[in-house]
């Protein structure tokens, strides 16, 4: 069922007109700014060096220049957001599909298929991956990495196999760091709000001969959304510290990152029982615990030539009411860029990684068998770019070979075009096949929940499958950015994937089990690659800048997913899973003005269609943030989020009432030693 | 009831912000100095052609001081503005966009773009030893023996000048390029 309410579209209208009207009025007043060769030529070198740009016009190069579709979320984007957590900040970016299931839990999808884990998607920190092969995703609410550590997210839609590996199949999602020579000197800050109840965050940057380094420590505690029964079980509270080192020559830079963590994370699980016969619905949180160390090591070895060398080590460990899972990660990684003549620039590279885990079981309808299992990875790629016509066209070639220990040999080659006519123009296009590995719980889950008393007890099993094969995508893309002005810019996107052997259930079976007791009918469902299909979509990605102190931009994002059922499969809910998940229409705009008084005054604006197979009504939502730097060394912010209403549902996920997300307020404090 | 009367009251507290946005939009961009990297670094092509000296004879009498862009010109029409009408000892400023296979000796001042970020030592190569000031915003420019880098830093473009690289090509930086800049490298780059 959708609704559009015509009072909320009224008041989208004319928060929009005003808008219009600022942008008129601020136009006018920036025709003329210092933009103007004549008065910045005027200035002392000093001065120069002084002013504040206002793009950082390296990051937009090579943006233009790649061919495929990516979008950079960087640190002013991420404060300004007013956003506590990483899959909040996401939301800013087109082509994702990012719903707050509760206040412990995200659903976030790249180009639809979005799910409480997002299987389709990788998301690297720094290059460590913290995509879990447990239950192939995205523990959201683990990742929680002060934002203000953050340098710039990079997201990549689409099949990224080719560099990336396994897992990258609908995007790649790349947080990187601030070095630490940008964070010198102490800062601390302070959040307080309605839902998220508390964040501190404090850090200390330094320099110990030509080392720069940094440690931080943070806390959050966040409060329950809202819940019609009464069952405000999603808390969410996090301790972490870490650091990083960075130090460099002339020709080397090595970097040392590391964290430790733990998370308290509110949740609810619907489980049977055998004896006495019943489906209980758990409400306590589980918790997650663990710590990584990574070493990066770059050297230029010549002219045109580099080398990068990378290693972590990654524990996690998940202590749940339920389950337990113990894992530790190490892998090793090199990559090495050359030019050949003056044609191709080649990167090529291998890695391997190790990833031994133990499952604990604690009930006796929830277990992954054999508890002892060990991922292991062998991969080597190459990729060409080659200059087809000097600097206007150019090809990028390239695969990926990677062994994996329940799939053997993958191969995820891609091809990619970029034709640069003028400066002003950038046409792309793509074809790339990706793929992704089957989870633990695909192969080995074993998952009962009850289903009636008559005539004997009954049970519905989910049952994990050996045979069950890797996910694959080829995806055809094509794109084109343009500057319509020198102060508009748009970039459009549009794609065609291809899916087959998608995740479904296949066809159950009847078992009579008697241990332990009582006697049982277990009605079980393998999992099974029973699901093929298309999907196809647009993001439209406009930036305006009217003014240097006044940026307006946002996205509108076309998706349809078209899937069926695989000859054979008769599973009858996959399909509509998959096709009513993900919006079929999100549009967003997002203001953000500096304003005299070192204030900035930030407004977004967000539309989100219908989730039929989710019961999620289409819905509008705002939110406001009102910035001020006291002094140097202080800044403070108000925010509000989801103002358009007390609450709303963004997606049905937990057992129960659909948990709606609430109107948030929070006030910030930030202060800087520098 | 009250729900309805609560999303109407932020709505319009939210539209009354937006609307004062309009009274100071007027003023915003007297009280901000920003302008796009792209202007601040044509500004500083200029004042380096004027902070070093090139050898005698680099310039014959009524030949323009060339500044080129090689490869993307990231500048558009703001380079031009910028060195409109201004001679450096006499001789006129001019702005010259070479491509990939064009020859960069005859530039006083060669400017690579980003797009050449591959090919940053083929270009130094092809310029070495000529009297021509090498700038980039490449990242590892004065690591392939480049003489001025542009950094961004905070939000703010300054350069690091790399001595030696300058001196084997006869030029003469002032000392205030010296005092100026972000980082001053001395040593040759290692081979």
């Amino acid at each position: 069922m959708r609704r559009f309410p015509s009072r909320r579209v009224a008041c989208v209208l004319s928060l929009l007109a005003v808008a219009c009207s600022v942008a008129a009025l601020a136009a006018d007043a920036g025709r003329r700014g210092p933009d103007d060769g004549q008065s910045l030529k005027q200035m002392s070198l000093e001065d120069l060096g002084r002013i504040e740009v206002t793009s950082v016009s390296k990051d937009a190069e090579s943006v233009r220049r790649t061919p495929g579709a990516i979008y950079v979320i960087t640190q002013d984007d991420i404060r300004r957001s007013g956003a506590t957590s990483l899959p909040e900040v996401l939301r800013q970016a087109p082509g994702l599909e990012v719903a707050r299931i509760d206040t412990t839990h995200w659903s976030v999808g790249v180009r639809g298929f979005g799910d409480q884990f997002s299987k389709a998607v990788l998301v690297l920190v720094d290059g460590r991956s913290v995509y879990t092969p447990l239950f192939a995703g995205v523990f959201w609410a683990a990742q929680a990495l002060p934002l203000d550590e953050i340098d710039r997210i990079e997201i990549i839609r689409g099949p990224g196999g080719t560099i990336w590996g396994a897992n990258a199949v609908n995007g790649v999602i790349n947080v990187v760091t601030k070095a630490a020579n940008d964070t010198q000197g102490a800062r601390a800050a302070l959040t307080a709000g309605s839902v998220d109840r508390g964040v501190g965050t404090f850090r200390y940057g330094g320099r110990a001969g030509a080392v720069d380094y940094r440690v931080y420590g943070a806390g959050l505690r966040a409060d329950p959304q809202a819940h019609t029964d009464q069952q405000r079980f999603d808390t969410w509270r996090v301790g972490q510290a870490g650091g990083r080192a960075d130090w460099a020559n002339a020709r080397s830079a090595v970097t040392i990152t590391g964290d430790l963590y733990k998370v308290r994370v509110g949740q609810s699980v619907g489980l049977g029982v055998y004896d006495p016969p019943a489906q209980i619905v758990h409400y306590e949180p589980i918790e997650t615990s663990g710590g990584n160390v990574l070493a990066r090591w770059r050297r230029t070895l010549g002219a045109a030539s580099h080398l990068q060398i990378q290693a972590y080590v990654d524990r996690t460990r998940l202590a749940g009411p339920q389950i337990g899972e113990t894992r530790n990660t190490f892998d090793v990684d090199a990559v090495h860029h050359l030019t050949v003549g003056s044609r191709h620039a080649v990167t090529w590279g291998a890695g391997a990684r190790v990833s031994p885990s133990t499952v604990t079981r604690v009930v006796d309808t929830l277990d992954v068998t054999p508890h002892d299992q060990t991922a292991t990875i062998v991969s080597a790629f190459a990729q060409d770019e080659i200059a087809i016509a000097a600097d206007r066209l150019t090809a990028t070639i390239g695969t990926k070979l990677e062994r994996y220990t329940y799939t053997g040999l993958e191969v995820q080659p891609s091809v990619r075009l970029l034709w640069t006519p003028t400066v002003r123009h950038s046409l792309w296009t793509s074809v790339a096949r990706a793929v992704r590995t089957p989870s633990r719980l695909e192969r080995d889950l074993q998952l009962t929940g009850y289903l009636g008393a008559d005539p004997v007890p009954t049970y519905v099993r989910i049952a994990g499958n050996p045979e069950f094969a890797s996910e694959e995508l080829v995806g055809f893309e094509a794109g084109y950015r343009t500057n319509v002005t020198p102060s508009l810019y748009v970039d459009v996107a549009t794609f065609r994937n291809t899916h087959d052997r998608l995740e479904a259930f296949g066809t159950a079976s009847v078992l009579v089990e008697s241990t332990p007791p009582p006697l049982r009918a277990v009605l079980a469902f393998p999992y099974d690659n029973g699901v093929q299909g298309s999907s196809y979509g647009v993001e439209l990605t406009p930036t305006w800048k009217p003014l240097p102190a006044w940026q307006v931009r946002g996205f509108y994002s076309y998706l349809r997913i078209d899937v069926r059922n695989r000859p054979g499969n008769t599973d009858t809910t996959s399909v509509a899973t998959y096709e009513g998940s993900s919006p079929r229409h999100q549009v967003q705009v997002q203001s953000m003005l500096d304003l005299p008084g070192r204030l900035e005054l930030d407004a977004t604006i967000r539309r989100v269609s219908s989730l039929p197979a989710r019961q999620v009504d289409a819905y509008t939502s705002a939110n406001v943030r009102l910035g001020w730097r006291l002094t140097n060394s202080v800044q403070a912010a108000v925010s509000g989020t989801n103002l358009l209403s007390a609450s709303h549902p963004e997606f049905g996920h937990d057992p129960g009432p659909t948990v709606a997300i609430r109107r948030a307020f929070t006030v910030n404090v930030v202060w800087t030693s520098k | 009831m009250i729900r309805r009367r609560t999303s109407r009251l932020s709505l319009a507290l939210a539209l009354a912000l937006l609307a004062s946005v309009s009274v100071a939009a007027r003023t915003v961009n007297d009280a901000q100095a920003r302008a796009s990297e792209s202007a601040v670094k044509a500004a500083y092509l200029f004042h380096f052609a004027q902070f070093v000296r090139w050898p005698a004879g680099a310039l014959a009498a009524g030949q323009p001081f060339t500044i080129c862009t090689v490869g993307r010109d990231p500048f558009g029409a703001t380079l031009d503005s910028t060195v409109a009408g201004e001679t450096i000892d006499g001789h006129r400023i001019v702005v010259a966009r070479l491509g990939r296979d064009a020859n960069p000796a005859r530039c006083q001042i060669a400017f690579l773009s980003s797009s050449e970020e591959g090919r940053a030592a083929a270009w130094i190569t092809t310029l070495g030893g000529g009297p021509t000031l090498t700038v980039s915003d490449m990242p590892d420019f004065i690591a392939h023996g480049g003489m001025l880098q542009f950094v961004v830093t905070d939000n703010r473009v300054r350069f690091e000048i790399n001595l030696s690289a300058a001196d084997a090509a006869g030029l003469m930086p002032s000392s205030e390029l010296a005092r100026v800049a972000a980082a001053v490298h001395r040593d040759p780059p290692g081979r």
